[in-house]
């Protein structure tokens, strides 16, 4: 049974009481550092892009939001991607079928979105 | 990577390939035409989908056979992170027989509610090999990715009727539970890797035992027992259950109900006796502290349900209560064999009997008006109107209830054997007697099935398809051997929990 002495549990409700402090300190401090200046643009949704002109709750076509999902796939593939590109050398021939594999299961994905109509705008 | 290492994810790669065989077939299934009396065409019908279900039961009958075919060495494979033992076969054939069931099931219901698409087949397929590799899982890391996969495959599984805002409710219960449970377990895991420097089970358990335990070891163990907690509806984490369990389309219930929770017991039992086995005792303590309360809260709150949909998930509630137990009485004692095994068969009783009986619920939503909600009343008299459908529910009710004879009594008996072993008899005892608690709300329903007049007559359509009858006799006809023949199954487990703890 494991029965930890005092000072070990003082021990980590140190460590949980330093880690939430240091949270709340250093927002606090940016808080007092940070220089501020007020202005009516600093206000907007977006700072140096289009003026807003309505609600931001507007319904969207649901298609939107297929296309960023795929985006964000392939977005990710591309993360996967640039380490193995790096240590291809190293990883040898496994590294390259598995990295094949892992296209073929995203393009079955992409090829589904495809065939559902995912890409026909109408 | 060693080639050989292959061997080890077989089961799961015939998944993975039934379920992209799935994406690529479906959207080239075309639709049937319409026909009015003189043959010519007025419309189109919904595509026949037979094929999918074909390719779905044969990925999960070859999954199985590939698992037992692999079985006989025990290792581990990819630097230690993934097992190839006993015990993750045991597993992974009970998930995949889990999973050739809910096809079965399945088929007939969605198409009864005109939504039968193949992404279902490839979803639960996906929670699948989730589960298979969490049963296999030796690493904290490849435990987490599995258990994301099986969590996110049903949530969207949850919401599969996306048109009907009571599925959705659920889904978004789910999910809001779901990720606030994966996010507490991830902070306990990155305090076992902040404590130890490993992530692998074994390693842990090492790094603990050569450095003595310490308070955030105890934490964390108490923090991804909370996450698994929640997947296996323990109560104080229960209270999403009932409404994911009623929300979700009733196959799906019948999944959840089973798979997710075999696997993070699988999980719970894995983790904790290899990398906490020095804890052994303070986790026993937090399992039984949690099983008490979760016995409690699941039969009290079975009794007032009105609903029977909503009756079984608190019965689902209920039997967590009593596989904690079995955990609880696991670490209480140096000896883990005995609760150990017992929450094994009673693992797989549980399985076959939850899935029957949600299953006939499947079929009465599948045959019937809308009208039919689940509710008390609308079982009056069913044992007239569909006698089968009676027979098999009375039957899985009382497997649940635990009436010798039947897999819910040898599950219970073997359980409740190992408590009494752990010198845990004032446990034992409540577990017994909250059983029978358990009865009266099981055997009401048998009552108003056999012995009430129905207050209004309800409309039949179809006659019961193929695959629904084929899937209540094979569970029917499980839960009767189980609870006549049990050595096979007991042969299977002694043979799997001795394979991890070795």
């Amino acid at each position: 049974m494991v029965s930890p002495t005092i000072d070990l549990v003082i021990e980590f409700a140190l460590m949980l009481a330093i880690g939430a402090a240091m949270a709340i300190l250093f927002l606090f401090i940016s808080h007092l550092l940070a220089p501020k200046s007020k202005n009516p643009n600093k206000d907007q949704p977006y700072e140096c892009g289009v003026v807003p002109e309505s609600d931001a709750r507007a319904p969207m076509n649901v298609h939107y939001y297929l296309v960023a999902v795929l985006f964000v796939l392939f977005d990710l593939e591309a993360v996967f991607i640039y380490p193995w590109a790096i240590s291809l050398r190293e990883l040898g021939t496994s590294a390259l079928v598995e990295m094949f594999v892992f296209i073929v299961i995203l393009l079955v994905g992409y090829f589904y979105a495809w065939k559902k109509g995912v890409f026909e705008w109408e | 990577m060693k080639a050989s290492d292959i061997i080890a994810v077989l089961p799961e790669l015939v998944l993975l390939v039934a379920a992209l065989a799935i994406l690529m077939v479906e959207p080239f299934l075309k639709p049937r035409l319409q026909k009015d009396e003189g043959g010519a065409v007025c419309g189109e019908l919904a595509p026949d989908r037979t094929a999918i279900l074909a390719i779905a039961l044969t990925g999960f009958a070859a999954s199985v056979a590939v698992a037992l075919f692999v079985s006989g060495d025990t290792r581990t494979v990819f630097s230690g992170m993934l097992a190839l033992d006993y015990w993750s076969v045991f597993f992974k054939v009970l998930f995949g027989i889990t999973g050739f069931i809910t096809m079965l099931i399945s088929s007939n219901y969605l198409e009864s509610h005109k939504r039968h698409m193949g992404e279902f087949y490839a979803l639960v397929i996906f929670a699948v090999i989730g589960l298979d590799l969490m049963a296999g899982a030796r690493d904290f890391i490849l435990f987490y990715v599995a258990f994301e996969l099986m969590s996110i495959s049903s949530y969207l599984l949850a919401a599969y009727f996306r048109y009907r805002t009571k599925s959705n409710e659920s889904s978004v219960k789910y999910f809001l539970t779901g990720s606030f449970a994966s996010a507490i377990m991830l902070y306990g895991i990155s305090l076992v890797y902040g404590e130890t420097g490993v992530t692998n089970y074994h390693g842990v358990a090492v790094a603990i035992a050569n450095r003595g335990g310490s308070a955030a070891v105890l934490f964390s163990v108490v923090l991804i027992g909370i996450g698994l907690a929640f997947k296996v509806s323990a109560a104080p984490f229960h209270m999403w259950t009932p409404d994911v369990y009623q929300g979700a389309p009733t196959p799906v219930t019948a999944f959840f109900s089973t798979g997710p929770k075999t696997g993070a017991f699988a999980v719970f039992i894995a983790a904790f006796v290899m990398a906490f086995p020095g804890a052994a005792h303070n986790w026993g303590i937090f399992f039984i502290v949690l099983s008490v309360v979760t016995m409690v809260v699941g039969n009290l709150f079975g009794l007032v349900q009105t609903n029977i949909k909503r009756m079984l998930a608190y019965s689902s509630i209920a039997h967590a209560g009593y596989l904690l137990a079995g955990l609880g009485a696991m670490g209480w004692t140096a000896d883990t064999y005995p609760a150990g095994m017992g929450v094994l068969v009673y693992l797989t009783a549980y399985t076959f009997m939850n899935l029957g009986a949600f299953g006939v619920l499947a079929y009465l939503k599948a045959q019937s008006p809308d009208k039919f909600d689940f509710s008390l009343k609308h079982f009056a008299g069913l044992a007239r109107r569909s006698p089968w459908a009676a027979i098999l529910l009375s039957l899985f009710l009382l497997s649940l209830t635990g009436i010798p004879g039947t897999a819910g009594f040898i599950g219970k008996f073997y359980v409740f054997g190992g408590i009494v072993k752990a010198d845990l008899i004032w446990l034992a005892v409540l577990g017994v007697v909250l059983s029978a608690v358990s009865a009266y709300y099981y055997l009401r329903v048998v009552i108003y099935m056999f012995f009430k007049e129905p207050e209004e007559e309800l409309t039949f359509k179809a006659p019961i398809s193929g695959g629904m009858a084929a899937a209540l006799a094979l569970t029917a006809a499980a839960t009767v051997l189980i609870g006549i023949i049990p050595s096979q199954l007991w042969d299977a487990v002694v043979r799997a929990f001795g394979s991890l703890t070795q």
